[in-house]
């Protein structure tokens, strides 16, 4: 099966026109919901068909919990019941899915530490794209309407075709229900002009910094870090650096592509960046990075917990739980799990000495967030533990030879312009549109020359990895 | 819809039109690849099947004998064919061919050119009929709009892959290859192949034999992968032989050789290359239940008492060339 990708030729001349003309057709907002759902569906089954049983496992549990709690409003024992038992089923799939493996293999491998010989069962568990983002989506919505936050609707069409939204199903942003409730209320009203012009720029400005700017530097980074061994202290940090814009633009490239399709079809998901880079703190960059993710992880499991009204110890712990969990959620490696523990040190260290750090200038608060910031890149992006220590180990060794070849130097070029875009330019989220004739040549040629780059390069978003 | 939008959106939309068909025209025009059959400016690329199309057009007098085969079949001399048999021959042989490139080659050579060969000698191995890249066939099949035209394939699946082809213009590479070739077309005007056909196809130019590394470049990898063979092949060689019943082709096949260290290579690692060998003999038998063509099972050298020069796994010199087409002309 092949993943239709966002910078798919059958997606973006196919899919989409097809999607957007039968909406437009259509006026009815439960055909409208039907049609959304049924290419959401294709979508997902262009993948694999299989998995979409787990979509709509999902969907179903998340429904039907919610229907349970709002008739049930006085009976608590049964609201509990319909809670957890969404929450569970969701973390259940996601367990088995995602982790399964993971868990046997390093319960296997301490037993054997031990000198015990165990034959545990491992399974060879194909992992479902988008498991995180729609199984998330859904346990938001159950306990919202625990909490009385969101009416639980009653509409079947409705709460599969948010669960399923193409545009966000594979990679987000993750959309709570409360974000797009009125909107789908309102999908009988036509699609506004602007709504379609001003999308199809953000879409645009999303292909252009996936295929013409992630993609190139990750045909540069990818070949450094399959040969990591042989870098030198300058192609290491090059080599972190260019993940660093080749993460960011991948992403944020991928979230401007959903956020410009979704207001297409005259939704509007929440941005998930606002110039992360620009971050003066951990903190502060967390409310900048993957901003859906950073909010639920606060609203669901931070808050609960106690959040900063506890002391400060116990503050500190909810934080390194917290983004040990999102290092986690990211994916089943102990790299994952390293780099949110670096994470959530290095957030709770900024709530012990903020003091100090905030009387800081601000240039200087800027350049050690960055630093810190790709340093636990290197995380992200190993394979292994090993392969990141290696490579720490190379960038704060200094080499006795330092060698600049022809890609190190055009990768140094593009590392110092993006440095300077992603510091001195405005995020997409303030952007609003430019509907004048040069603006339409200005797209017309980005367009083009990401069709040159698709047919060029073809490279898969880092996020469908999650 | 307002009227701002709606410019905009109208003024997008031709841009886009205009400047993809605007690159799109210039690469069908330039055709660096060979793929359209413009033949107005040089062709960078070697695929083998533009550069002895374009010599077999231009060719007189015309062939009645062709050589068909991959890369393996490319040093079989036209010279001694025509010497032994008194027809003038084409070696029409080209790289990675499988049996739906003979099938193309065949159905071209009759219905476009107008040829009437009398005698095809067809060279085949397991990988003529392998069950690798069967639907989607080689690129440098693919990528020859001459040539698809004469597959088999239903008209939606031709108009597609056509249409793919155009869109796949719109490439950094091929766009590269448009200027080098409008730069070259200063200095050159035949096809830039990094080899030489003679006039007649045939491949004069031998490397370095035996060669350790040249031995396994590419080649163990791909065989190791096959597990059958393809219907969709079996397909293919049964309407080539229809076409050479219908004409009164004489069809003679050769089952070209492989040198003896890679054999003992390839055995070593799973008796693969026996078993292929066995099973393509098996398969040409089963459909010769009326002697239509002559089989020569000359997969190793023992067999036509050929000497160990091959350049890579599997593409025997002029030599052994000469010795295995003695051999099948004798008869």
């Amino acid at each position: 099966m092949i993943l239709m990708l966002f910078t798919d030729i059958h997606f973006i001349f196919l899919f989409v026109p097809v999607v957007l003309l039968t909406v437009r057709i259509l006026k009815s907002r439960q055909h409208r919901f039907l049609i959304l759902l049924l290419a959401s569906y294709v979508f997902y089954a262009a993948w694999n068909y299989k998995f979409v049983s787990l979509l709509l496992l999902s969907t179903c549990v998340g429904f039907f919990s919610g229907l349970l709690i709002s008739q049930n409003e006085r009976n608590q024992k049964i609201k509990k019941i319909s809670l957890v038992l969404s929450v569970g089923c969701n973390l259940t799939v996601l367990g088995f899915f995602k982790y399964f493996n993971f868990f046997m293999g390093d319960v296997q491998a301490i037993l054997a530490w031990f000198g015990l010989e165990s034959k545990l069962p491992l399974l060879n568990v194909v992992l479902p794209v988008g498991i995180s983002f729609y199984t998330f989506q859904s346990m938001s919505y159950t306990i919202d309407v625990y909490r009385g936050h969101v009416k639980a609707t009653g509409d079947f069409l409705k709460f599969a075709s948010y669960i399923a939204l193409f545009p966000q199903l594979v990679a987000g942003p993750i959309v709570r229900y409360k974000d797009v409730d009125g909107q789908l209320d309102r999908m009988d009203k036509p699609v506004g002009s602007d709504d379609l012009t001003v999308g199809l720029q953000i879409f645009l400005l999303g292909l252009f910094k996936k295929v013409l700017i992630a993609d190139s530097i990750a045909k540069m980074v990818n070949p450094m870090f399959d040969s990591y061994l042989d870098l030198d202290q300058l192609g290491a940090w090059m080599a972190a650096l260019g993940y660093a814009f080749q993460i960011y633009f991948d992403f944020s490239g991928y979230s401007d592509m959903a956020v410009g399709l979704g207001k297409m079809l005259g939704l509007q998901f929440p941005y998930n960046f606002n110039s992360p880079y620009k971050a003066i703190n951990m903190a502060d960059f967390w409310r900048r990075w993957h901003i859906t993710l950073s909010t639920w992880l606060r609203d669901y499991l931070y808050i609960p917990l106690g959040g900063n009204r506890v002391s400060r110890g116990r503050t500190a712990f909810n934080v390194l739980l917290v983004f040990t969990l999102g290092g986690l959620w990211h994916g089943a490696a102990w790299t994952f799990v390293i780099w949110g523990i670096y994470q959530g040190a290095l957030v709770a260290g900024y709530y012990v000495f903020r003091r100090p750090w905030d009387n800081m200038p601000v240039l200087i608060q800027r350049i050690l967030t960055f630093f810190f910031v790709v340093i636990g890149w290197v995380f992200f992006r190993s394979d292994d533990v090993p392969m990141a220590l290696a490579l720490l180990e190379k960038m704060f060794h200094s080499s006795t030879s330092i060698s600049l070849s022809s890609e190190l130097a055009r990768l140094a070029v593009w590392n110092g312009i993006l440095l300077c875009a992603v510091n001195f330019l405005s995020n997409t989220n303030s952007f609003k549109g430019n509907k004048n004739p040069l603006a339409a040549v200005i797209f017309a040629c980005l367009f083009v020359l990401s069709i040159i780059a698709v047919n060029s390069l073809r490279i898969e978003f880092l996020y469908y990895q999650f | 819809m307002k009227n701002s939008n709606k410019l905009f959106l109208i003024s997008f939309s031709i841009c886009v039109t205009a400047l993809s068909s605007s690159l799109v025209a210039l690469s069908v025009c330039v055709d660096p690849r060979g793929v359209f059959g413009t033949n107005k400016y040089p062709i960078v690329v070697a695929t083998s099947r533009t550069e002895k199309l374009l010599f077999l057009e231009s060719g007189n007098p015309r062939p009645e004998a062709l050589i068909l085969g991959s890369s393996h079949c490319m040093r079989f001399s036209p010279k001694v064919v025509e010497k032994t048999t008194g027809l003038r021959t084409f070696n029409l042989s080209v790289d990675s061919g499988k049996i739906e490139d003979f099938l193309a080659l065949v159905n071209y050579t009759i219905e476009e050119i107008d040829l009437k060969p009398k005698l095809i000698i067809l060279g085949v191995c397991p990988r003529t009929f392998c069950n690798l890249e069967d639907e989607g066939f080689d690129k440098r099949l693919i990528s020859n709009i001459t040539l698809m035209n004469h597959l088999p394939l239903n008209p939606i699946v031709r108009i597609r892959k056509k249409a793919g082809l155009c869109f796949e213009t719109l490439n950094y590479n091929y766009l590269k290859d448009v200027r080098k070739s409008i730069a070259l077309s200063r200095k050159q005007n035949l096809p830039l192949a990094h080899y030489t056909f003679e006039s007649d196809g045939f491949l004069a130019w031998e490397e370095k034999f035996n060669e350790e590394g040249a031995l396994l470049s590419g080649a163990i990898e791909p065989d190791t992968r096959v597990t059958g063979f393809s219907e969709k092949r079996k397909q293919y060689f049964d309407d080539l032989l229809d076409v050479c019943r219908k004409r009164g082709i004489s069809l003679k096949i050769v089952i070209t050789p492989y040198a003896p260290a890679y054999i003992r290579r390839l055995d070593g690692l799973d008796g693969s290359f026996s078993r292929w060998n066995s099973m393509l003999v098996e398969f040409l038998e089963s459909r010769n239940r009326d002697n239509f063509y002559e089989i020569y099972d000359f997969s190793r050298i023992e067999k036509y008492g050929g000497v160990d020069e091959f350049m890579g796994a599997a593409h025997p010199s002029i030599h052994n060339s000469t010795l295995m087409l003695n051999k099948l002309l004798a008869k």
